[in-house]
This record gives C-alpha cells, sequence and structure tokens, in this order.
C-alpha cells in the first residue's frame, strides 16, 4: 500500500461534462518527492486542490497516510487531512507577523513548546531573524521561504507545491531550488511538486509524472511514472 | 525653464483637464459659500440654540449613526461571510436579496414599520384577534431604538457588498491556506477572513454612516432631534437661515470627524492585498441542522428587510389606488424620470472626465480634483442645499441686468428654483458615486491600451471614444444606474431645492406621510421600490456579466 | 476630435438653458398653469397671459392639504366655471416664494392653517385688505384680521382627549391641571416641533405670562408617559394602548378618526372622550385656518367669489362635515357629532398674537425639555 493512493479520479470543473480527470492513477512512497510537469491547463493545480480537500472528486479514492481521504461516502475536509500546500503566490497572512504565520498551523501545544517549533522551522529556513517582521517587509525569496516553514511547521503528512518558483528571477531559483531539495530530503516529508519547467522538475524530484496537454485529456493516467534518475 | 513649463503645461492642461478643473470648482463652491456665511455675526438665535440644543443634537445625530454603523456593519459582514464561504439551500437566492433593501429608502420603510407595529396596525391588530395581549414596550418602534434597527435593516448592504466583494476576490488563497492549516471554519473567520477585510467593513460603514447623517425623513417622522431635522427646523419653522447655515456648519465639522477617522483606521494598515486567483473561494457545504439554520437565519433578514415592508405597501396600494392615481402622479412620476437622467448624464460626463484625466497623470493635482469631486457624497443634503441656494441667489442677483434686458422682469430669480439648481445639487451630491465606478472600471483596464492608442496618433479625445469608452462602458452603465437609484431615492435636498409645486415621488410619499395619509403613501413609495430593484437588478447582471 | 468637445459643451450648455426653461413649465416661475385642471389650461394658460379679470382662473396657494378643500373648490368649479389651480406647499415655502416674486407673482388666494401664520403672511407684505361685504357677513369679526388682510375659513381647538374606561370627566378641569402630580407618567402630547403645540404655548404666553407658562410646560414634561412621538392620532391610539390616560388633540381628528375607513382606527376613536378645558378660567384653547388675499392677485374679483364660496353656508357646511373642523359662519349647521360637543367657552385673544409669541414660544418649549 502507497503512502499516497490516488485511482480511478474522475474530475470535471463545475461538475460539467468536461472531464479534467478520467480514470487517473497515481501512487507514491513515503519519503518520495514526485514532480507533476505539464503545460498550464493540464490540471495540475487541480490535482493538488482534490488532494488538499479543497475540491471533491466525482469518482475515484484518494487515501493518504493509509487514511481513506476521499471515496465512496467518505469525504474528509481539508482541515482534518493534514495535507500542506503552499499557494503560488504564498499566502502568507499579511495582518500577522512571519512567526506568527508560522505558528498558525500549530494547535494542541503549549506556549513554550509552540515558540520552540517556530523557531526551529524559521532556523531551517534560515530566517531566525525576521520572527517579528511583516510578510510586505520580506522579499520574494523570503516570502517563499516563510511559507514554506509555514507549510512545514505543523509536520504534515503530504506536503503540496504549487509552481513555487514562478515568481522567482532566474538566479534565486537556482539557489532556492537548492535549499527546497535539502529541506525536502531533511524533513524526509512526501511532496508533489508542480511546476511547467523540466529543470526545475529535474532538480528536485524522484519521480516525474507527465501530464498529458489538452486534447489528450480523456485519459489521464500514469500507473508507472517515467522515472528520471538524479 | 520656462519651455518646461511650458511643455509641462501643453501636456497637462487640454480640454480634458480643464473640464475636470472648471467641475471640481463648481463643487467646491456650495462648501465655500457655507464657510463663508460663518464669517458673519451669528444671528440671535444661534444663542439660544448653542446654549439648549446643540449638544442634543449632537449626542443624538451620534448615537443614531454609531448604533447604526455597528448593526448594519455586524449584519453585513455576517451575512457576507455566509454566502461567499458556506453553501446551503437557496443561498444563490438569498445573496442577491440581501442587495434589495437597497431598493427601499429608509424614510418609507420607517413609515411603513411605524404603521403596521402601532395600535391600529395590522400586526397588532392580528394578534389581538389571536387574543394575545400586547405589550406595547416591544412596540415602539417609533424611538431612537427603533430608527437604528430600521437604519441597520436597510443600510447593512452597503457593508455586506464591500465585504463581500473583498472576500470573493482577494480572501481565498488565505481562507484555505488557514483551513489547511487545520483551523476550523469559525477561527477561519475571526482570525484570517475578519482581520483581512477591516479595510472593506470600514468602507461600508462610512457609507452607512454618510447615508444616515443625510436622513431627513426618519428622523421627522420619528421624533429625533438629529442634525439634520434641526437644521430643516430652523430654516422653516425659525425663518432663520443663518442659524441653519452654523448648524450646517457644525454638522460638516463631524462629518470631517468621521473621515479623519476613516483615513486613521486604513493607514494603519500598511500592506496591500492583491487580488489573487481567478478561482474563486470553494464554499464549505452545509449539512443537517446548521443548513437549517442558515436558511432561517437568512429568511428572517430577507423578510424583514424586504418582502414584509413590500407586501404590506403592496396591501396599501390596492386599498388606495383609486384616490391616489390621477394625471398629477403620472405628472409626479415624468419629474422623477426627468431630473434622474439628467442628473445621470451630467455627473457620468464630470465622472468619466475627471478619472480620465486621474489615471492619466496620477498627479497630486489630478487626484485632489478627483477627491473634490466626491465630497459631494458625504455633504449632507440639507447642508449641500443650503450652499447651493446661495451660490444661485448670487448668480441671480449679478445676471439681474440681464434678466431685465431679455424682459423676463425685474428682481426675477430664474436660476434659483428652477431645475437647474435641483440638477446642479444632485450632481454634486452623487458624483462621487459616478467617480467610483470610473476610477475601478478604469483601474481593470489599465493605462496599457489607451497608451498604445496614444503612440499611434490619436489625441486623448479620440483615444478614449475609440479605445478606452467601449472598454470600461459596464463601468459608465454601473455608475449611471447607482446615480439614478440615488436621485430617486433622494429625499432632504429634493424638497428644500424643488422649484415650487414640482414633485418627485420620493417629495410625494413624504407629505402623505406627514399629513398622517401613510397608506396613501404606498404606491409612490412603492414605484421608489421598483425602479429601484430595477436598478438592482441591472447592476447585479452587469458585475455578473463582468466576470 | 477637439470638435468634439466643444460640440460636447455646446449641447451641455443648450441642454441647461432648455432645462431651465422646463423648469419654469414644471414650477411656475414663468406662471403657467401647473396641476389641476390640466383639461382646461390650453385656454387658461392663454388667457392668464391676457385680460386677467375675463379669465376664468383663481391661482391659490395653500398650505392645507386636506382633500375637502379639493373637493370644494371642484364644486365651486362645477357651479361658477371659474378654473381652481392648486399650488401647494409648505406655508413657509408659498410666502418665501410671494415675497420673492413681488409684483409678478401669480398668486390670488393664500390658504393656510395657524393664526399666526396668517400674521405672518400679513406682516410679510404679502396680502391685501379684502374688501367685501359678503365675506363680511359670513364671517364674524372675531375670525377676522383687524386690518382685514385675511379671514378665518374655520376654527379647531385644542382640547384634552381622555380614556373613557380609566378617566371621569369630573377629574379634568384645566390645561394647568395636567402639570399637577396626580397625572404622573399618564399625560401623552405630540412634539414641540409641531405648530399646533407652538400656538398653544402662545397662546399661554400671552394669557399668563412666559414665567407661569415655562413652569407649566416643566411640569408637564415630567409628566410624559413617554418622549413625545406621532402625530395626534397616535396620542389617542396610546390611550388605546394603554400607556397613558389623557392627552393633548385637536378636536377634528377626533372626528375624521371616528369616520375613518379603517376600523381599527373608529374602536380606538370609540374609547377617547372629548374634554374642553378652562371653561371655568381663560377658555379653550382655538386656533384657525384662513385665507388671505394675495397682495398683486391677478384675479381678484374670482379670488372673492373663491374665498365668499368657501365662507357661505353651502361650502362651510361641506367643509364641516368633510374634516370636522368647527366653521366660522354661524349659519352653517354643524354635523352630529360637533352638535353633541355643544357651545364652549373659548380663549379671548387676538389670532395674530400666536405668530408674535412663537419664537418665545419655541424657545420656551425648548427650554423646558418638551422635545
Amino acid at each position: 500500500m502507497a503512502y499516497v493512493e490516488v485511482s480511478g479520479l474522475r474530475y470535471a470543473y463545475g461538475g460539467g461534462r468536461d472531464n479534467v480527470f478520467n480514470g487517473f492513477s497515481l501512487s507514491l512512497e513515503k519519503g518520495q518527492t514526485a514532480g507533476l510537469l505539464g503545460p498550464s491547463g493540464s490540471g495540475k493545480s487541480t490535482l493538488l486542490r482534490l488532494l488538499a480537500g479543497l475540491d471533491a472528486p466525482l469518482d475515484g479514492r484518494i487515501a493518504i497516510g493509509g487514511t481513506l481521504m476521499a471515496g465512496g461516502s467518505v469525504f474528509v475536509q481539508p482541515e482534518r487531512r493534514g495535507v500542506g500546500l503552499v499557494f503560488q503566490d504564498y499566502a502568507l497572512f499579511p495582518h500577522m507577523t512571519v512567526g506568527q504565520n508560522v505558528a498558525f498551523g500549530l494547535r494542541g501545544m503549549s506556549r513554550p513548546e509552540r515558540r520552540k517549533v517556530v523557531g526551529e522551522m524559521l532556523g531551517m529556513v534560515r530566517l531566525e531573524d525576521f520572527a517579528k517582521r511583516y510578510p510586505h517587509e520580506l522579499s520574494g525569496g523570503q516570502q517563499q521561504r516563510a511559507a514554506f516553514a509555514r507549510a512545514l511547521a505543523p509536520r504534515p503528512r503530504l506536503l503540496l507545491l504549487d509552481e513555487p518558483f514562478s515568481n522567482l528571477d532566474a538566479d534565486l531559483k537556482a539557489s532556492i531550488r537548492r535549499e527546497l531539495k535539502q529541506l525536502l530530503r531533511q524533513t524526509g516529508i512526501t511532496s508533489i511538486l508542480v511546476t511547467h519547467d523540466r529543470e526545475d522538475a529535474e532538480a528536485i524530484c524522484d519521480t516525474i509524472i507527465m501530464m498529458p496537454s489538452g486534447d489528450k485529456r480523456e485519459t489521464v493516467s500514469a500507473p508507472e511514472p517515467a522515472v528520471v534518475r538524479l | 525653464m520656462k519651455t518646461l513649463l511650458l511643455r509641462r503645461w501643453k501636456q497637462r492642461f487640454g480640454a480634458w483637464s480643464v473640464i475636470s478643473g472648471i467641475g471640481a470648482v463648481l463643487a467646491l463652491l456650495p462648501s465655500l459659500y457655507i464657510l463663508a456665511g460663518l464669517l458673519g455675526k451669528p444671528g440671535e438665535n444661534w444663542a439660544h440654540i448653542t446654549e439648549y440644543m446643540l449638544l442634543d443634537y449632537a449626542l443624538e445625530s451620534l448615537l443614531l449613526t454609531g448604533g447604526t454603523v455597528v448593526l448594519a456593519s455586524l449584519a453585513g459582514i455576517v451575512l457576507a461571510w455566509l454566502t461567499v464561504a458556506y453553501d446551503y439551500p437557496l443561498r444563490r437566492f438569498f445573496s442577491f436579496v440581501f442587495l434589495l433593501p437597497l431598493a427601499i429608502p429608509p424614510y418609507i420603510a420607517a413609515y411603513t414599520y411605524s404603521s403596521m407595529l402601532s395600535y391600529t396596525g395590522s400586526v397588532q391588530t392580528w394578534l389581538r384577534e389571536m387574543g394575545v395581549a400586547v405589550n406595547q414596550n416591544y412596540f415602539d418602534v417609533m424611538s431612537m431604538k427603533g430608527a437604528i434597527i430600521i437604519f441597520s435593516l436597510f443600510l447593512f448592504p452597503y457593508v455586506y457588498l464591500m465585504v463581500r466583494s473583498f472576500l470573493e476576490k482577494h480572501s481565498a488563497s488565505f481562507v484555505e491556506s488557514a483551513r489547511l492549516l487545520g483551523r476550523n471554519p469559525l477561527s477561519v473567520f475571526f482570525r484570517v477572513a475578519l482581520p483581512l477585510s477591516t479595510g472593506a467593513v470600514v468602507g461600508g460603514a462610512s457609507l452607512v454612516a454618510f447615508e444616515v447623517l443625510n436622513d431627513y425623513g426618519v428622523s421627522k417622522h420619528f421624533g429625533l432631534q438629529t442634525f439634520t431635522a434641526a437644521i430643516f427646523k430652523t430654516w422653516f419653522g425659525m425663518y432663520d437661515i443663518d442659524s441653519a447655515l452654523r448648524l450646517a456648519a457644525s454638522l460638516m465639522a463631524l462629518i470631517i470627524g468621521i473621515f479623519v477617522i476613516e483615513r486613521l483606521l486604513r493607514r494603519r494598515k500598511r500592506y496591500h492585498i492583491p487580488a489573487n486567483r481567478s478561482v474563486p473561494l470553494t464554499r464549505r457545504k452545509l449539512k443537517g441542522p446548521v443548513a437549517w439554520l442558515a436558511v432561517i437565519f437568512s429568511s428572517f433578514i430577507a423578510l424583514l428587510s424586504f418582502f414584509l415592508p413590500v407586501v404590506q405597501l403592496l396591501i396599501w396600494a390596492w386599498w388606495t389606488f383609486e384616490d391616489v392615481w390621477n394625471e398629477k402622479f403620472v405628472g409626479m412620476l415624468s419629474n422623477t424620470l426627468l431630473v434622474s437622467c439628467f442628473t445621470v448624464v451630467i455627473t457620468m460626463f464630470f465622472a468619466v472626465v475627471a478619472s480620465n484625466v486621474n489615471r492619466q497623470w496620477r498627479s497630486p493635482l489630478s487626484l485632489t480634483v478627483g477627491r473634490l469631486l466626491s465630497m459631494g457624497y458625504s455633504i449632507p443634503g440639507a447642508v449641500l442645499s443650503i450652499g447651493v441656494l446661495a451660490v444661485f441667489l448670487s448668480v441671480d442677483k449679478r445676471l439681474a441686468g440681464v434678466y431685465a434686458a431679455l424682459g423676463l422682469g425685474h428682481n426675477k430669480l430664474v436660476l434659483s428654483m428652477s431645475l437647474v439648481m435641483v440638477v446642479f445639487a444632485y450632481s454634486i451630491r452623487f458624483l462621487a458615486v459616478g467617480y467610483n465606478a470610473m476610477d475601478s472600471g478604469f483601474d481593470r483596464i489599465g493605462n496599457k491600451y489607451s497608451e498604445a492608442s496614444r503612440t499611434m496618433g490619436n489625441g486623448m479625445t479620440a483615444t478614449f471614444f475609440k479605445v478606452d469608452l467601449p472598454l470600461v462602458k459596464g463601468a459608465v452603465l454601473a455608475g449611471g444606474i447607482m446615480v439614478f437609484l440615488e436621485v430617486v431615492k433622494e429625499l432632504p435636498l429634493t424638497l428644500l431645492l424643488r422649484p415650487f409645486n414640482f414633485d418627485t415621488l420620493a417629495t410625494k410619499a413624504y407629505q402623505y406621510a406627514s399629513d398622517e395619509q401613510i397608506h396613501q403613501a404606498a404606491l409612490p413609495s412603492l414605484l421608489i421600490i421598483a425602479l429601484g430593484i430595477g436598478s438592482v437588478c441591472l447592476y447585479h447582471w452587469l458585475g455578473r456579466r463582468k466576470s | 476630435m477637439r470638435n468634439k468637445i466643444v460640440a460636447g459643451v455646446l449641447t451641455f450648455l443648450s441642454a441647461a438653458v432648455i432645462v431651465t426653461g422646463c423648469g419654469g413649465t414644471n414650477g411656475g416661475t414663468k406662471g403657467e398653469n401647473n396641476s389641476g385642471t390640466n383639461g382646461a389650461s390650453p385656454s387658461a394658460s392663454a388667457e392668464a397671459t391676457a385680460k386677467p379679470e375675463k379669465s376664468g382662473v383663481v391661482n391659490v396657494f395653500t398650505a392645507r392639504h386636506y382633500d375637502i378643500d379639493f373637493a370644494m373648490f371642484d364644486q365651486f368649479e362645477k357651479e361658477t366655471g371659474i378654473t381652481v389651480n392648486e399650488i401647494k406647499g409648505t406655508a413657509e415655502e408659498l410666502v418665501e416664494r410671494m415675497k420673492r416674486e413681488g409684483e409678478s407673482s401669480e398668486a390670488d388666494l393664500f390658504i393656510t392653517v395657524d393664526g399666526g401664520v396668517l400674521n405672518y403672511a400679513k406682516e410679510s407684505g404679502v396680502l391685501q385688505p379684502i374688501e367685501s361685504e359678503t365675506l363680511f357677513s359670513n364671517v364674524p369679526e372675531k375670525f377676522r384680521d383687524k386690518d382685514n388682510n385675511w379671514v378665518a375659513l374655520a376654527s379647531r381647538a385644542r382640547v384634552i382627549v381622555y380614556a373613557k374606561d380609566r378617566v371621569k370627566p369630573e377629574q379634568l378641569s384645566t390645561y394647568e391641571a395636567l402639570a399637577e402630580p396626580q397625572w404622573k407618567g399618564k399625560v401623552v402630547a405630540r412634539s414641540s416641533t409641531n405648530m399646533y403645540n407652538q400656538s398653544l404655548i402662545a397662546s399661554f404666553i400671552e394669557l399668563n405670562g412666559e414665567a407661569k407658562t415655562e413652569e407649566w410646560a416643566k411640569g408637564i414634561v415630567a409628566n410624559f408617559a413617554r418622549d413625545p412621538e406621532g402625530g395626534d392620532r397616535d396620542q389617542a391610539k396610546a390611550l388605546a394602548a394603554g400607556i397613558a390616560d389623557v392627552a393633548i388633540m385637536n378636536t377634528y381628528y377626533v372626528g375624521q378618526m371616528l369616520h375613518s375607513k379603517d376600523a381599527e382606527e373608529v374602536k380606538v376613536a370609540e374609547n377617547i372622550g372629548v374634554f374642553f378645558p378652562n371653561q371655568e378660567t381663560t377658555g379653550t384653547h382655538l386656533n384657525i385656518s384662513g385665507i388671505g388675499l394675495a397682495a398683486h392677485a391677478k384675479n381678484k374679483e374670482n379670488a372673492l367669489k373663491l374665498a365668499e364660496y368657501m365662507t357661505s353656508k353651502e361650502g362651510q357646511e361641506m367643509l364641516t362635515n368633510g374634516s370636522f373642523e368647527f366653521p366660522v359662519n354661524p349659519a352653517a349647521e354643524l354635523p352630529q357629532l360637533l352638535k353633541e360637543w355643544g357651545q364652549f367657552k373659548t380663549q379671548d385673544i387676538q389670532y395674530a398674537q400666536l405668530g408674535v409669541n412663537n419664537k418665545a414660544a419655541t424657545e420656551l418649549l425648548n427650554r423646558s425639555g418638551w422635545k
């Protein structure tokens, strides 16, 4: 039983007839980093939203960490799934400090415990000195690191990243790529990365799933993903 | 140096800027007259007023405004969140219905409710027939409490609209991130959605505040001693324009205070929230008893703020149709439409010109012009009337020679007490509405199209007609509709400035109600509401079409 | 392109000019006919600018909006063929307009409620003396201006009404008594911003002096069961609802409510009694509605004819049966209800004083906290 199991997934926008996915399947082992590669409009972000529970599939099963998240009559709400998602625009809460942002997902901890975790996370992304700053005071790269820290802090089962590099310029990309890869290795977290840039995917991911473009949408299935050794 | 200035001049001061500037000066005149009037010695009444009445007026106005702002904001925020973040049966229907109270002017709601709930009204009569003993304290609508509730019920859509629009366009990623970080929906609301919406709440709340301060009908009917009611009383009851002017100035001071507070509240937010994502917020489906709770709550609000008063008015109109409908009535209807259309044309003209100038140059001057033009909205109708009347009286005096030469007689007042004055006043008051619509419209298309056109050799006017107008006609339409609606509903300014024997639907309804003929007021009221609903529907449909 | 702007500005300016013209037709600054009888207007407008005396028109500036007035005008038109044009407004608006228009004003008659307002119109110089034997015989001297600038049309008393099931008439005597402690929490009245109350107080100032009146006002305010709200009819409803036991109200409202189409209003009116106060002392407060002849009336003959009609036995009987005000013409027969009320002693003051004392009355009311 793979750590992330998607089978027979069917989804269409607005419940209409135009299927984005029809019989899609995917499996991921624990600790793996998968890249979803494909042109825009191929439904990559949609898959992330389905995994996160922000949208519900019309058919099929999604199981994460052995727990059924969607399938049959089961549907687990996003706040219960333990899935982290870093949006393309980071969505750092502008009215909270970086530290408060990172602490946001930490529930059921005492104040000193929370502070410790926040400190650890910020240390991991090298933003220790920025805890009291506000997001709009940070540069693009710093904001992204903060977004990572926030998503990782609650130790999610699965981390989803939506086009993490699209807002960065070329030199920054290279260093962030390295950092991200190291972060993912360090935490050993299972993750899926969505991107349209092949190089990004090759730099970071263990496996790459090719999402076919528009006209081949009918059956998107990749039981044996093309594996690219790094 | 001189050539640089000259170039700047040529660049900046084309016909468009000039028109815009003229508009701003015209809009400023009434306020200047009011301020100038303060420089004279106060009349003898003023001492009496300051000693006995001024504090009461201030307190009453503040209490009424503050209470309404709080209650209306509460309702607006809750309903906006409910309809944006959740899905429940009939949600789409309710999201639209919550806009409809805007079609019902608060003074009409006031007459309707006070009559419905009075001892001889439908509600109490029915209760008595049911054998229920009625505790009069619950039915005392004609009080400060009643006024606050009624204002809130019919003004909350301002807050609702602004918050809902904000949440729909700007909050999706934040809300979803918060959910993914494990927060339950209530926590997401209080810790994320609400703090982020404060800008929208403040914007909507100030609109509510201006509406309350502007009101005359409700205060008069309920016997509240607000500033506007006092201005009317001093002007007409005591024949003392000077004191009325000073009261107007005091009210302006209050308004400026509100402005300052609003600015302060907005300044604290140092960040700018960009519109993110074209995918709207995914709704969370409500099930079971919670869903029913949502439906019941929404129905309750919809009933009170729209269906109940409209049904009551329909019944009364049915009773009094023969009494009220006659050829004079048709004349009144056409008066209302005539005046509204003129105002829309003039207002949108200046709004388009000024906001186009502003978005081209974005200079402090053009921004100021824009602000001056929009200032009228916050000046209560009663105050504006005094200024406008003063302006026109002095113009008429200066033109007395011209009038005599044209054979119109001596000491004639041609412009004052004519439709020109009323339309002028309306335009000043409602220009902000059109301007804001145009501002957002131009914002949405940005400058690139018009700049491309300019580099291809088209002047500003040609560019506007060929390139900009097709792109922003939605905004022009939307702005025009809102101005139309505002003019149809308008009361205090019309009462004070209209030519003699010129009745609009609003003044007619007011007159019937003040003559204690509330049932007869139903028909003109319903026509206003019908025009309002039409406008709201058009506006809503336009909004949907854009997105 | 520049042409388009010029064209636009020109259109705008011409629109403004047209609108001013339209303001004339609708608003009447140019003096055409408006409202009322549109059918007769073509001929009438031609005549209005021709020889006034021969035209069949009279322009009435009226601050009374009662349906019975318009019914009377219709009846007058039928009987004489003279067209009546009504220009409605508040008294202040109308007087202001007549002042401003001066000689070119097209007002013929000025009709309003309240003796004080009639006096204000006179003082503002917009009325002229009436010379009509018929009018003098229709309207007794006490109901005429001492310089005959106006004559009364009808009168109404401002009385004490009481809840029949809780109060006996024997408990009532004077206005002054309402300020006494036994009525604490049992009195309601409408706001002091209303002219009827202001004139009531003005009459008290005339009879009893400011100091005593202010004391009384403070006393009655202390006895209010609730802050003043609503009109006179709402005070009656408050009695029916048990909020208070006595109220101050105009007599004609009682008549109108008893004959109302609204069954509930009739019920309310049936349960209140009417008491004419101060019969042993200074008399009940009476106020008048009146007609004035405009200073620059262009249709003087027709105006007088209308005034004579409205004060004739026929006109007065029509009026009193429609509005339940008291007629001024002694020859007119009263409706049953008014007959039942019988004769009563009224205040002996000049109606002009109601206007003269208005400012003092308003300030007094403000000082005494009568909202």
